[in-house]
């Protein structure tokens, strides 16, 4: 489980999504802003419209941005995940200036990143692919800092280079990648396989970031595993216990 | 032209670098490292829909050291590269083989245009379904239904006995003989002028209404429109209209809890307007097969109409509409001669009047 901790120089501004701040020094002031903060939103409705767009991506309406008001050196201010999983950096200044990831992966950024929602254009892809018809966003060419679950995964794919990925494991990619969807081979494997009826497909040239647990599984999981009521063990119990409720009593997870 | 793009490929980083590109009628160039990479012929280009919405034109072409792509995202530009290209180079469709589209549309409609056309069905046959879900509900259910609302509203009426509920109970017996529900008279010391049924076979006349009507055939009249609420199950045919498919099927199951609540609405319901007119004509029906005078139905509904003002109470269950008493008045003139043939009912009506009267 990480953080990400950053330094600001005096006058500098990093962005955070609301609720993600963990500490911050003296000297620093925050300000939540509506929208998202970006050089170009100027006037009201530019500042609606970016607000409307995160509504939709489901994002807080709000982002607040650090500004050091120090005037002798750093000052630090944090930024803690809200789940277990990694952070993982990108600059976008090294990959072209424009990265799509998933709605929710957005932790904290330098101010002057801007958030906008992309949407999927291919229906399959939107119902199937596992991320939905909205993704966010990241355009310009500072620091930003990326958070899924489980542990993060860097693909570089090189022209040509396909790689068939569990869906929802999909974290985020380059524009440049073709992501779409394949059938699972044979009906048999597509239904009883566990990996569901479709594939995500991503086909190189460019990077793409994929996590080993994504948050809904790690929940679903837990949601399972979790006693129902008093005495009688969840679904999870003990490893799938077939004692039931006195397996729970043997197990001594009964509380 | 010339358009900015994104290059991958040997010698460069594998996030890929932006680069400029020039494209000719013969086809582009660019700088690689291996010279003779950088200008390949539009015939040895594929080209491609790609990026991961679909938005992006790929350019693939195998050089000396590999494979090369270029990624272009400029929509204008794009158009005019497809235009130089067109009829020299490979196009590669962008989309998922034909098992996976099948699979997924046939995923789009199951999920997405089956319930969209069951909704709209429902909308459609909405008549239908109601009669079909109140058909569902059996006569006893009705009745335990009934007997449930009646007694929560047993407590706010002051019903009476006499002659009066004598003469109501014997003429509705008359009215309702070969009836499947179990039929319950009563009379209630109120003096506005109003009568109500509820689900199961309860019937409640106010004194009001009594002592308003100047013959037995007229309370006839209204008891006959009164059962007929009933016998066609409006009450329950305007619940299941009001009441949300969650509601009715908890009726289906006998959980009355839910229904508990609407108790005190029940009495305030309002019939609509059809309801009321199905009422009057199968009431009118029902006077002439039990061989009461049917003009009594439409002489009360005319006194009402001009008591209105004075008297709204059975006037806001019952609008006395033009189109209803122009109904009961033609339907009554075209009864057939045997319909005249009726008993007048003998009961001596001045004196239960003066019953009431002295009651209060």
């Amino acid at each position: 489980m990480q953080f990400v901790e950053v330094e600001l120089d005096p006058g500098e501004a990093a962005m955070g999504e609301a609720g993600s701040m963990f500490y911050m020094e003296a000297d620093i002031e925050m300000e939540t802003i509506f929208g998202d903060g970006s050089a170009q939103q100027t006037g009201l409705m530019g500042k609606l419209l970016g607000a409307g767009k995160r509504l939709l991506t489901g994002e807080s309406l709000f982002t607040t941005v650090y500004t050091s008001k120090a005037s002798d050196g750093k000052r630090k201010v944090a930024f803690a995940a809200p789940y277990p999983g990694k952070i993982i950096p990108i600059d976008l200044s090294q990959i072209g200036g424009t990265f799509i990831c998933q709605k929710d992966a957005f932790l904290c950024a330098a101010k002057g990143v801007s958030l906008g929602i992309a949407f999927q254009r291919k229906l399959g892809v939107g119902f199937f692919g596992g991320e939905g018809f909205i993704m966010q966003k990241l355009e310009g060419d500072g620091m930003a800092f990326l958070h899924a679950g489980g542990t993060m995964h860097r693909r570089d794919l090189k022209p040509r280079e396909v790689l068939r990925v569990d869906t929802g494991c999909l974290v985020g990619l380059q524009p440049s990648v073709e992501y779409d969807i394949k059938m699972v081979p044979g009906i048999k494997t597509a239904l009883f396989g566990g990996e569901g009826l479709f594939f995500a497909t991503l086909r190189g040239p460019g990077f793409v970031m994929l996590q080993s647990l994504p948050f809904a599984r790690l929940a679903s999981r837990i949601f399972a595993a979790a006693p129902m009521s008093k005495g009688g063990g969840g679904s999870g119990g003990e490893q799938g216990s077939i004692l039931g409720g006195l397996g729970s009593i043997i197990g001594g997870d009964r509380d | 032209m010339r358009f900015n793009a994104q290059i991958y490929g040997p010698g460069f980083p594998s996030v890929g670098a932006a680069i400029d590109v020039e494209a000719t009628e013969t086809g582009i160039r660019v700088q690689t490292n291996e010279v003779d990479d950088g200008t390949p012929r539009w015939g040895k280009i594929t080209l491609a829909k790609s990026g991961w919405d679909g938005s992006q034109l790929r350019l693939e072409w195998t050089g000396s050291a590999g494979v090369y792509s270029l990624a272009s995202g400029d929509a204008l530009n794009n158009a005019a590269i497809v235009k130089l290209a067109a009829g020299k180079s490979t196009v590669r469709p962008s989309r998922p083989d034909r098992a996976t589209r099948a699979w997924a549309h046939a995923l789009i409609w199951f999920f997405i245009g089956v319930p969209v056309l069951l909704v709209g069905a429902i909308v459609w046959q909405h008549d239908r379904i109601i009669a079909w879900g109140v058909g569902l509900i059996t006569v006893e259910h009705e009745a335990k239904l009934g007997e449930f609302l009646f007694t929560q509203q047993k407590t706010g009426l002051k019903l009476i006995e006499g002659d009066a509920l004598a003469m109501v109970r014997d003429i509705g017996g008359k009215l309702t003989k070969d009836s499947r529900h179990k039929f319950q008279f009563f009379v209630a010391e109120d003096k506005t002028v109003n009568a109500f049924a509820m689900p199961g076979g309860y019937v409640v006349v106010h004194t009001g209404l009594l002592e308003l009507a100047e013959t037995p055939e007229e309370v006839a009249g209204v008891l006959a429109h009164e059962v007929q609420h009933i016998e066609q199950r409006h009450s329950l045919r305007s619940i299941a209209q009001s009441l949300s498919l969650s509601a009715v099927v908890s009726v289906f199951l006998g959980d009355m809890r839910g229904l508990a609540s609407l108790g005190g609405d029940l009495l305030q319901l309002k019939f609509s307007r059809d309801h009321e007119i199905e009422a009057d004509r199968e009431g009118l029906k029902a006077l002439v097969a039990a061989k009461i005078n049917p003009v009594g139905m439409r002489d009360f509904f005319a006194k009402m109409a001009a008591q209105s003002q004075l008297n709204p109470g059975f006037l806001v269950t019952h609008p006395p509409s033009e189109e209803r008493m122009n109904d009961i008045d033609r339907l009554s003139k075209a009864l057939p001669a045997t319909a005249r043939q009726v008993t007048p009912l003998a009961y001596d009506y001045a004196a239960i009047k003066a019953a009431i009267s002295r009651q209060r």
